[in-house]
C-alpha cells in the first residue's frame, strides 16, 4: 500500500496538484492482493494526505491463458487448462498490479 | 502497509536483532500535511477549482520493490551465489527441510540462511546448529519480507564461501507472493497434514513458484491425502512448475529436489 502512495504522492507533487480526486489500478485475479484489503489499507494510509478521499478505481484483469498445444486464448476461474484441447496451457494475464492514472486538481 | 491484508510494513523490523530505520526504510506518508491537523483540503477540492486532470501513469506498483530485487539479484550473481525464496503456511516444514539439506550436504555445498519470521530468532539457531550460517531478520508486524529487507541484510553479512542462499519468507502463503526479493528461484512448500488441495486454496502462490515441494510424505499412510491428486491439482494451477514430494523427516524424496537445482544452477559439489 505505501508502494501505491508513494507513486501517487511524487505524481501529484511533481504536477503541482493541491489533491488527488481519483486513483485507477489494475488489480490482476492472481496478483495475490484482496481487494477488500487494499482498501481498508488506502484509507488509512491516505489519511492527511492530498490523497485523502480518493476514490479507488480498481479494474479487475481476469486470468487469461494460451494453450500450449493448440495456442488458443481463454479466460478462466482458476486453472490453467486449455478449454477447447484440455491441455495445459500459460498465464498471459492476471498477475498485475499497476497503477494506471490518477486524477488530480 | 502490506498490499494484501494491510499489516504494517515498517514497524520493528530487526535484522540480526538490530532495528532498522523506519524513516529510512519507507518514506512515511505525511509529508504533505506536516503539523497541519485539520482537513482545510475538503474546500480545495471545491467545485470552484473543479479543474481536474488525469495523469497516466501506467506503473507496476511494486516497481520500486522490483527495482530493489533486481539489484539484490545482480548483486548474489556477481559473488556466484545461486539464491532461493521459500515460501508456505507456517509449520509445513521449511527450517526441517534446510537442516536436512544443511546435514546432509552443508559440508560440500556452503549455505547461507536468511530466516525472515515475525520474533524470536529460533529458527536461525536451528540452522546454525545444523551447520550453516544464517541471519535472522524480524519483521514484527509485517507478514512477508520484502526487497529492501533483504538488500539491507545482504550488507550486513559476509557470505564468505557460500554458494546457495536460502531465503527463508515468513510463514505465510499470501502476502510473500507479490514481493520478487531477487532470487533466483520462488520454491512453494505445502505438507500432507495441510490437505493435497492446498495449491488450489492458494493458487496465486502456486502460479506464481517455479518449484513446489510437497512434504512429510511420510505422513501419508496416516492420513487422507492423495499424492497424486495433490500433484496434478498443482499442475492445474501452474502447468509449469516442478514439482517433488520429499520428507524432511526420512530425507526422502530431497535429493531428487537437490540434484535438480544444482544442474539448474550449475552448482558442481
Amino acid at each position: 500500500m505505501m508502494s501505491i502512495m508513494d507513486i501517487v504522492l511524487k505524481t501529484a507533487e511533481e504536477e503541482q496538484a493541491k489533491s488527488v480526486s481519483r486513483i485507477s489500478l489494475e488489480v490482476g485475479a492472481k496478483s495475490g492482493v484482496v481487494v477488500d484489503a487494499l482498501e481498508f489499507a488506502f484509507d488509512m494510509v491516505s489519511r492527511e494526505t492530498i490523497a485523502e478521499n480518493a476514490v479507488l478505481d480498481i479494474e479487475y484483469v481476469p486470468l487469461k491463458g494460451e494453450c500450449l498445444s493448440c495456442g488458443c486464448l481463454f479466460e478462466s476461474k482458476e486453472f490453467l487448462i486449455c478449454s477447447k484441447c484440455g491441455n495445459f496451457a500459460r498465464a498471459i494475464s492476471g498477475q498485475e498490479l499497476n497503477i494506471k492514472s490518477i486524477e488530480v486538481k | 502497509m502490506c498490499l494484501e491484508c494491510g499489516c504494517s510494513e515498517t514497524e520493528g523490523v530487526t535484522i540480526d536483532g538490530d532495528p532498522i530505520d523506519a524513516k529510512e526504510h519507507k518514506h512515511h506518508h505525511r509529508h504533505d500535511h506536516q503539523g497541519d491537523h485539520h482537513h482545510h483540503h475538503e474546500h480545495d477540492n471545491s467545485h470552484s477549482d473543479g479543474d481536474a486532470r488525469e495523469i497516466a501513469i501506467k506503473q507496476n506498483i511494486l516497481e520500486k520493490n522490483d527495482h530493489i530485487a533486481e539489484h539484490n539479484r545482480q548483486h548474489l550473481r556477481s559473488l556466484g551465489v545461486f539464491s532461493m525464496n521459500w515460501i508456505s503456511a507456517p509449520g509445513s516444514g521449511k527450517t526441517a527441510l534446510l537442516e536436512c539439506m544443511i546435514r546432509e550436504y552443508g559440508a560440500k555445498l556452503p549455505i547461507f540462511v536468511i530466516e525472515g519470521d515475525q520474533q524470536t530468532d529460533n529458527d536461525s539457531r536451528r540452522i546454525v546448529d545444523a551447520g550453516a550460517k544464517a541471519l535472522q531478520i524480524n519483521t514484527g508486524a509485517a507478514c512477508h519480507l520484502d526487497a529492501e529487507m533483504i538488500h539491507r541484510a545482504l550488507h550486513k553479512v559476509d557470505l564468505g564461501e557460500s554458494r546457495l542462499l536460502v531465503i527463508e519468507n515468513v510463514g505465510n502463503m499470501v502476502c510473500p507472493t507479490a514481493y520478487d526479493l531477487g532470487e533466483d528461484l520462488k520454491v512453494a512448500i505445502v505438507s500432507s497434514p495441510e490437505g493435497e488441495d492446498k495449491p488450489v486454496k492458494y493458487p496465486d502462490l502456486i502460479l506464481a513458484a517455479d518449484v513446489l515441494l510437497i512434504n512429510k510424505t511420510d505422513l501419508i499412510p496416516y492420513l487422507d491425502f492423495d499424492l497424486e491428486n495433490c500433484v496434478r491439482l498443482a499442475k492445474q494451477v501452474n502447468p509449469q512448475i516442478t514439482i517433488f514430494p520429499v520428507s524432511a523427516k526420512t530425507g526422502e524424496g530431497f535429493k531428487a529436489f537437490f540434484d535438480w537445482f544444482c544442474q539448474k544452477a550449475d552448482l558442481q559439489l
